[in-house]
């Protein structure tokens, strides 16, 4: 029940300035998370649109040049324009001051070349021929550069777009980013491939002891001293940092048990001493084990006492009641805790960053080569592509607006999997008031 | 717990029951003994943690002049956070917990739990990429923002309070953060003119801070981060305590704001310290925002408008890269070591205190 749910007419007149203040305090806290939201939505779409094409003429020094660029950037004094990328991608960005530019056109006919490795070419001509020509394609570029048509992702009007295509162009390179790999204009998919099974490596390594002890402690071990012990480091370790797992997983197993592998096996290449993915998902494993221990609790606690006690008059064993009657009946808060704990695992950066998960690496830790699942990989994750492509990419530009993206992705993953833990939650909690009537 | 023996009898029930006997009694054992070795896992896990710390520390000389930074660092972050999370997670406890309707109650909880669960990275990235340039630009509008927002809010209110018809205010109980809304934006708006305006008057040097990446950016994203957790708790709290409380108050005619601070308050205060307590300790040990949008320069001071360089922020970066054994290594440990012991006790703090919250609410 609320506290204040009338207002009598004495005090209807008498200021409340504390009331106001903390109304305040939950419109500004909406406020801040709907604009958090927003920003994270608008410039991952942003880095999806198409930009749109120039020719540019302008006066540098006494010399003119002339170029055909996307205009990527502009303020009151100066263009921030993308040329060709011929050689290298990132490379070819230029501000051109206002006061220089004698001459900008928006050509209709500008085309816009995607390639394979995220590489952008401008150029005039028609679209639909570009697309068409057959290999090799010879672009107006430096004398001697050649282009397999192999290479040619993508062939876009860029100043002719209508917003039906335009948006369908958002979609389908929303659609290539999650798909594609990096260098194909920056994929994610290998570290979607590398979360997921992290993820999924993680949940069969905590589940299970999870389980057994949210078990122990709810049913066995009573209110020993062991039991309180045991307890009291539960809840503290699940207030502990997690760079420190990270540094733990570090010291334990990367420099402790593989190096000693890797001694023990006389490797003179570190296989198992550096990072990978056996020892990342280990270390989220203790991470995540107080969430799964505590979110199993709380459902055994609302298993009712009255059907343990009938499994056992009926000459169940403990372990048949368990196993039998009340492990089915609390199976909502396992599914809740298993996503709980997938959910905080997803999310979690600073661990990984100390036990495997890099920038790039060619190889998917599950392929088609046995064993198929490489535990000793390093791998990508995620949210480490976040960080590295926002504050270590290559493209100025391009890098922090995939990281955007990505992180929209990672967002969208990690509430989605929250939402299902709260509604799986509440379904259990329906369920146990009705076994209790 | 033993298996019932089985009867001496000659059904074909009894038989069966006497013969899987064995197999029930070997499950029993079984069970038993996987619980047993979880225990002594997380018993092994509890030991562990703090005494692998503790193994590789080594204290080279001069060892303060590295670590100390770095703890100020940390601790510059998280005053800065739970200044900024304390009145907004409190104050939308307060109002969830007592004046929200409970339809409202009951979506504004979870939204404000699934807001815990946003990764870091995610907010970090923004408050790198986006806040930072832009507080950049607008100090003196973030300042003049701060000093209205109380009292516009508290105008608006209290004008409405006084003007509006009864029938009106009436049907506003419990929807008041609807009419808190326009002057909120009002405020926003009326500051960034402000700022613009003081700008270009060149009093933007008074409040100019020396990087982007500053105390200020991570105060305002980390507290957003902390909020959830100082909400979360504290509104469990202020609604564990029975609402007969407020409605006695104001009964004798207390206002419902005097009920809330005179009556309420001080019951669940003790949940609202533990609140605050772990909201700090979680400060304290987030990485990702702090690594991400402070620059990580390590500095020995206290001004918002500097950059700073926290423990764990430089765990993850300097730790992949220090060899094993190495003095670097040992000033590593040691400083997550602090951290450590600083999450740990505050933690225990947060518990100790919390305990006494639950003893006083039996007691009414």
């Amino acid at each position: 029940m609320t506290a204040f749910a009338s207002l009598p007419r004495g005090v209807a007149r008498r200021g409340d300035t504390g009331l106001w203040l903390t109304a305040g305090a939950v419109g500004l806290s909406l406020l801040a998370l709907v604009a958090v939201l927003a920003v994270l939505l608008l410039q991952a779409l942003r880095s999806f649109a198409p930009a749109p094409v120039a020719e540019l003429r302008w006066n540098n020094g006494g010399t003119e040049h002339t170029l055909i660029a996307a205009v990527v950037g502009q303020d009151a004094r100066a263009l921030l324009v993308r040329g060709s990328e011929w050689q290298r991608r990132g490379a070819e960005y230029r501000r051109i001051a206002r006061a220089d530019l004698l001459q900008l056109d928006w050509p209709a006919d500008a085309v816009t070349l995607h390639l394979r490795d995220g590489r952008e070419i401008h150029l005039r001509g028609d679209a639909a021929a570009w697309r068409a020509t057959p290999m090799p394609l010879l672009p107006p570029g430096p004398p001697g550069f050649l282009l397999a048509s192999t290479d040619v992702v993508d062939v876009v009007a860029a100043n002719r777009l209508t917003p039906t295509q335009a948006i369908g162009l958002v979609v389908q390179r929303a659609w290539r980013f999650v798909g594609g790999a990096p260098g194909s204009g920056g994929g994610v998919y290998p570290a979607l491939v590398g979360t997921v099974v992290l993820v999924l490596l993680m949940s069969v390594l905590v589940m299970p002891l999870g389980v057994l002890l949210a078990l122990w402690l709810h049913e066995y071990a009573g209110s020993g001293r062991v039991a309180r012990l045991l307890r009291a480091a539960m809840a503290n370790l699940a207030g502990v940092p997690t760079v420190i797992y990270g540094l733990f997983g570090l010291v334990l197993f990367v420099n402790g048990i593989g190096g000693g592998l890797d001694a023990l096996l006389q490797s003179d290449v570190p296989r198992w001493g550096g990072g990978g993915l056996l020892w990342s998902s280990l270390t989220l494993a203790l991470l995540t084990l107080p969430v799964v221990v505590i979110a199993t609790e709380e459902g055994l606690a609302r298993v009712p006492a009255s059907l343990r006690q009938a499994a056992l008059a009926l000459g169940a064993t403990r372990a048949e009641m368990l196993w039998r009657v009340v492990l089915p009946v609390a199976r909502p808060a396992l599914l809740t805790a298993l996503i709980l704990a997938v959910a905080r695992a997803a999310g979690e950066v600073a661990p990984l960053m100390l036990v495997g998960a890099v920038k790039y690496t060619p190889l998917l830790p599950l392929d088609g080569e046995f064993p198929y699942l490489h535990v000793s990989r390093q791998f990508m994750h995620l949210g480490q592509s976040v960080y590295d492509l926002a504050l270590a990419g290559s493209d100025a530009l391009r890098d922090p607006a995939q990281a955007y993206a990505a992180a929209l992705l990672l967002l969208v993953v990690v509430v989605g999997l929250n939402a299902a833990a709260i509604v799986a939650r509440n379904h259990l909690r329906e369920r146990a008031r009705e076994l209790a009537v | 717990m033993p298996v019932p023996a089985p009867v001496s009898s000659v059904t074909p029930l009894a038989a069966r029951f006497a013969q899987r006997a064995g197999v029930r009694a070997r499950r029993e054992r079984r069970l038993r003994v996987s619980l047993g070795i979880a225990a002594a896992l997380l018993a092994l896990l509890a030991v562990a943690m703090p005494a692998f710390l503790l193994a590789s520390v080594r204290l080279t000389p001069g060892w303060q002049e590295i670590v100390l930074p770095l703890l100020a660092g940390s601790f510059k972050a998280a005053v800065y956070a739970v200044l900024v999370a304390l009145p907004l997670g409190l104050g939308a406890a307060i109002w969830c917990a007592c004046f929200a309707p409970p339809a409202w109650r009951a979506l504004l909880k979870p939204l404000f739990e699934l807001f815990e669960a946003v990764p870091a990275v995610v907010l970090g990235l923004i408050a790198a990429l986006l806040l930072a340039p832009w507080l950049a630009r607008h100090v003196l509008a973030f300042a003049i923002f701060l000093t209205l927002l109380a009292p516009m809010l508290a105008i608006a209110g209290l004008t409405w309070q006084r003007v509006a018809p009864l029938r009106w205010q009436r049907r506003w109980v419990g929807y008041e953060v609807w009419l808190m809304l326009p002057p909120l934006l009002l405020t926003c708006a009326v500051a960034l003119w402000a700022g613009d305006q003081f700008a270009a008057a060149g009093l933007a040097a008074l409040l100019q801070p020396q990087t982007p990446w500053n105390g200020l950016v991570i105060g305002l994203m980390l507290g957003l981060a902390v909020m959830p957790t100082v909400f979360s708790l504290s509104e469990d709290a202020l609604f564990a305590v029975p609402a007969d409380l407020a409605l006695g108050a104001q009964a004798l005619g207390a206002t419902r704001w005097q009920a809330l601070w005179r009556m309420l308050l001080p019951v669940a205060a003790p949940g609202i310290v533990a609140a605050l307590l772990l909201g700090f300790s979680r400060a304290l040990g987030e990485t990702m925002i702090v690594l991400m949008a402070s620059g990580n320069t390590p500095l020995l001071d206290a001004s918002p408008l500097t950059g700073l360089r926290s423990i764990a922020a430089n765990l993850a970066l300097e730790a992949p890269e220090a060899a094993p054994g190495s003095a670097h290594y040992g000033l590593l440990l040691l400083s997550a070591l602090l951290l450590f012991g600083l999450c740990l006790l505050l933690n225990a703090m947060a518990e100790t205190v919390r305990g006494r919250l639950r003893r006083r609410l039996v007691g009414l």
